[in-house]
């Protein structure tokens, strides 16, 4: 801009204002047509493929997966120490009461296995709930970011807490194999993990938290009271496993890329605000 | 205000859907439990059987009223031999090894097993009334042991021939929202996700300030709170059991049974809930109506608490774990087998078993208050009613002191 | 009417928030002036009756509040610093809730919120979800809400809070037109907010009533005490050090400051006209300054 306007004031200078008015005269003598809509518009399209792509975040898979491991790092301390515990805890009083009381421990396992990830996920939304979205947003990792890394450490946790009351539990279920041990507890813990998800996106924390355990509760209850649902679940053929666990799989999947479109951009969080 | 305060309780979203769920469940358990097994071939049964164990029968096909006509009232001597006759026919029959049975005869078969079950619960009861006859003449009647068997065996005696085999139909399933147990979970979750809000919210919503300083704004409006929290209890409960009634109504077709006494209730319903030594001498919706006024009683107890909590903790999920707390605690006592001494009495008289209903009639329960028997529903409703009145006095004293300060 | 603040303390812990506080109110507009921390707001909610005092007590026409109860309240408006607002309510289903609060009649009340939302200037907003507001809106619907019942007594802290220069001039005249036959007793640390109609201002430091006063009287104080100089980059921090500062500007010949300071702070300082800003620097410490 700059640039033409001095190049503008050379040419002025160098010109007579008489000599100006005559070019003008001349200029005038010609019509110059403004060229149609449909020409600009063709013009345009013919330029865009030169138009480099706007930089993708990074576009190797396993490039993202390690930056989001170290940062997960950095989560860690950032975690509320009780959650850790309170965790721990629940785990061992399930182990106890389940051998105390002799009952079915792949009841415990199932009942048990998705409640650390529950409450994790207040940990993984504690920005939103304390009005610091705004701010994690616009830092160098962004809210979607530090929300996937609180997400895989709680993930992380909540399976080898599960492992861990499996491996417990082994004298006791010797007739099952581990794997079917294991696939009993992960298939609805895929499932209900996916359908938290989905309702922590939609709700704040605590009313999450309420709803999902007034379900989960519910849900325990029956599988307890109706051994025939129990026994749907232990007794499922391998291959549902799999579908369901697929099914779970998906739509975790589907619901994280929403996390991510949803605090990627400030104004899609309207709805989760905080009160002045 | 009222109105304002409903809205409130309203537009919670989640409700909507747990609620929505909680019904998607009755559903569903009510499509798969409930079969017309009188219907089926002999091997689906027995496969229905090894898979949920027994089977509920819906009695819905035209020939048990034809059967009604025949056996229904009370057992006499000469209904029991016949149908005890009948019975060893067709099991010989079916040693025998033919075919297998018509679903005619399957339905008699079905009637004349609970004839003879009822002959065996009038046998039952004739013993008690003669074991707490001999009580009567063996203890002092001064004492607790004696004024309890009397008590115990005049309610009985009032019972006239009150076994034998009535059409119920709907019925058996109407009292209780999938089982007991289940009610109170349904219900209790419910009223605490609707109810835990109510005044924790104005504290994390920072309107309690401008709440408590106008001039009803420590009195008249914990009034309006709790009207709207008892009309979002009674949407709910209605609901609910409305719900419920139309499922049984429509997959047992019928609502006959309705004046049959109690004591013939659920037999051979997957929850085995029996009245058969039950003193009570009401009528089927003597009892239906009994149930869930007791059950409705409860839930407006557990609301005044929870509102009570919900004020005292300000905060909701704080308030919404220890309301969890209080209502399951009896429940993981007994796991822990804690159900003796002092605890017998924290389980018995608790909201979990207030709510529940039918471990308070199922049989005579009564307790030594200064040497009378009274009867365990009795005590418990009264213990509640003064808990209550206090919880509301406490909630009222302590939202007036209420200060705001941080 | 006479307010009377009589002796009132308010002790958390070990910390006095406001001690023994003393002060008679009659009709018109009370500025509460102090820095962070100071105890405005919880004075202020003593007075809204929604925090009880440590010790002393607030009476009315000789009546104690605390015992006056519902009958206080009635005739009460409170603005809290900060509060929330039901986000799924709509601004019209918000005053009519607190109008019932209030104790309003109910066709009465259809009136006065559509009054009141005209005078916060919300009228074509009254439909629209309470989430959707912004800040200042929002501040617009907590004075709505105060001013519904026609308060004889208004406190307000903080009113002006995060509104625009337009709404706060509005605001200010809404006061001083609303003050003739009633209290206004308002906090503040925008002096320009009360620079036209407050009666008498109160100094609240740590607690303590340091200085009540008339706006002249209190100008008068520091009149002469107020100097303006022209210092070069370089000393500025050591000017900074020494005194209260005020305004700093840049001008052609280095920059201008403006100091607070009993006497002639240096060689060629002038003395200038004082305002309600240099009041504050004058009787608040050098910490306090930033918060102005």
């Amino acid at each position: 801009m700059a640039n033409r306007k001095k190049n503008t004031d050379e040419f002025v200078d160098m010109m007579e204002s008489k000599e100006f008015d005559e070019i003008e005269k001349k200029l005038n003598y010609y019509f110059v047509q403004y060229p149609d809509e449909h020409k600009i518009d063709a013009t345009i399209d013919t330029l865009r493929q030169y138009v480099p792509d706007k930089k993708k975040q990074s576009t190797k898979l396993v490039e993202r997966f390690w930056a989001l491991l170290k940062h997960s790092g950095r989560e860690f301390s950032l975690i509320s120490k009780s959650y850790w515990l309170s965790s721990i805890i629940l785990f061992i009083f399930g182990y106890l009461i389940t051998n105390y009381g002799a009952y079915n421990p792949l009841f415990t396992l199932v009942i048990l296995a998705p409640i650390p990830f529950i409450f994790g996920l207040i940990e993984v939304f504690k920005g939103r709930e304390q009005g610091l979205l705004e701010m994690e947003m616009a830092c160098k990792f962004s809210a979607h970011e530090i929300m996937l890394s609180r997400m895989l450490l709680v993930g992380v946790f909540n399976i080898t807490l599960n492992t861990m009351l499996t491996i417990g539990f082994l004298p006791q279920v010797e007739t099952i194999s581990i794997l079917e041990i294991l696939l009993v507890w992960f298939t609805p813990f895929t499932i209900f993990a996916a359908f938290a998800l989905w309702l922590s996106m939609k709700f704040r924390g605590a009313v999450f938290v309420m709803t999902f355990l007034s379900l989960w509760v519910s849900f325990s209850a029956l599988v307890v009271s109706y051994p025939a649902w129990g026994n749907f679940i232990l007794n499922m053929h391998i291959a549902f496993h799999f579908l369901f666990m697929g099914i779970g799989i998906i739509m975790f999947v589907i619901q994280m890329k929403q996390l991510v479109k949803k605090y990627y951009y400030y104004e899609e969080v309207g709805n989760i605000e905080v009160t002045h | 205000m009222y109105r304002h305060e409903l809205f409130k309780v309203f537009t919670r979203k989640n409700i909507y859907i747990v609620f929505f769920l909680v019904v998607l469940t009755m559903v569903y358990i009510d499509k798969n439990y409930i079969s017309q097994t009188e219907t089926m071939e002999e091997d689906e049964y027995v496969e229905l059987f090894e898979e949920r164990g027994a089977p509920v029968t819906t009695m819905k096909n035209g020939v048990y009223e034809k059967l009604f006509d025949e056996w229904g009232g009370p057992v006499t001597e000469d209904k029991i031999s016949l149908a005890t006759e009948k019975m060893q026919k067709i099991d010989e029959k079916l040693v025998e090894g033919t075919p297998s049975l018509t679903p005619e005869e399957k339905a008699a078969h079905n009637v004349h097993f609970i004839v003879a079950n009822a002959g065996q619960h009038e046998i039952s009861l004739q013993e008690r009334k003669e074991s707490l006859q001999s009580k009567i003449d063996d203890v002092d009647d001064q004492s607790y042991a004696y004024k309890e068997a009397e008590k115990e065996l005049s309610m009985l005696e009032q019972l006239d021939d009150t076994h034998g085999f009535y059409l119920i139909r709907a019925w058996r399933g109407m009292f209780d929202l999938i089982e007991p147990f289940m009610s109170v979970i349904l219900l209790s979750t419910l009223i605490l996700l609707g109810l835990t809000p109510v005044f924790a919210e104005e504290h994390s919503q920072r309107t309690l300030g401008l709440i408590l300083a106008t001039k009803h704004g420590k009195g008249k409006l914990v009034t309006a709170k709790i009207m709207a929290s008892l009309t979002y209890i009674g949407v709910v409960f209605s609901s609910l059991h409305l719900v419920n009634f139309f499922l049984h109504w429509l997959s047992y077709g019928g609502l006959q049974g309705w004046n049959a006494p109690i004591q013939s209730l659920p037999i051979s319903t997957s929850f085995n809930t029996l009245y058969e030594l039950s003193p009570f001498a009401w009528d089927v919706w003597q009892y239906y109506a009994i149930t869930l006024s007791i059950q409705f009683l409860a839930c407006v107890a557990l609301a005044f608490l929870v509102l009570l909590i919900s004020m005292l903790v300000k905060n909701v999920m704080f308030a919404f774990f220890i309301s969890g707390a209080v209502i399951g605690a009896p429940f993981m006592f007994r796991i822990l087998s804690l159900d003796q001494g002092i605890f017998k009495y924290i389980n018995s008289f608790s909201y979990l078993e207030f709510m529940k209903v039918d471990n308070l009639f199922q049989e005579f329960i009564a307790y030594n208050v200064f040497g009378y028997p009274v009867l365990y529903p009795l005590i418990l409703l009264f213990i509640f009613v003064i808990l209550t009145a206090l919880i509301v006095f406490f909630t009222y004293n302590r939202f007036r002191q209420q200060q705001v300060n941080e | 009417m006479r307010l009377l603040i009589d002796n009132v303390s308010k002790k958390f812990k070990d910390k006095w928030a406001i001690k023994y506080f003393s002060a008679e109110l009659t009709e018109g507009v009370y500025a509460l002036l102090g820095p962070n921390g100071a105890g405005k707001t919880t004075l202020m909610r003593m007075l809204a009756d929604i925090s009880m005092p440590s010790t002393g007590r607030i009476l009315l026409n000789d009546k104690d509040i605390s015992l006056m109860g519902d009958d206080y309240r009635d005739i009460l408006g409170y603005l809290p610093q900060e509060f929330g607002l039901y986000k799924n309510f709509t601004a019209v289903r918000f005053l009519m809730y607190f109008a019932s609060l209030k104790g309003l009649d109910k066709k009465f009340a259809i009136d006065k919120v559509e009054e009141v939302l005209d005078l916060v200037n919300l009228t074509k907003d009254r439909k629209r979800k309470i989430g959707t507001f912004s800040g200042g809106m929002k501040r617009r619907l907590g004075i709505a809400q105060a001013l519904l019942n026609d308060p004889k007594i208004l406190i307000v802290d903080e009113p002006t809070a995060g509104l625009d220069p337009q709404e706060r001039i509005r605001f200010r005249n809404l006061l001083s037109e609303i003050a003739g036959d009633r209290i206004v007793f308002l906090s503040t640390h925008i002096v320009s907010d009360i620079e036209y109609i407050a009666k008498e201002v109160l100094l609240l430091k740590q607690g303590e009533l340091i200085q009540r006063s008339t706006l002249g009287n209190l100008l008068e104080q520091v009149k002469g005490k107020v100097w303006s100089v022209n210092v070069t980059q370089a000393v500025l921090p050591e000017i900074q050090r020494q005194f209260k500062i005020g305004n700093i500007q840049r001008n052609e010949s280095g920059i201008e400051c403006r100091i607070v300071h009993d006497e002639k702070p240096v060689e060629n300082a002038v003395a200038v006209h004082a305002t309600l800003e240099d009041v504050y620097l004058y009787f608040f410490d050098k910490g306090a300054i930033k918060d102005v």
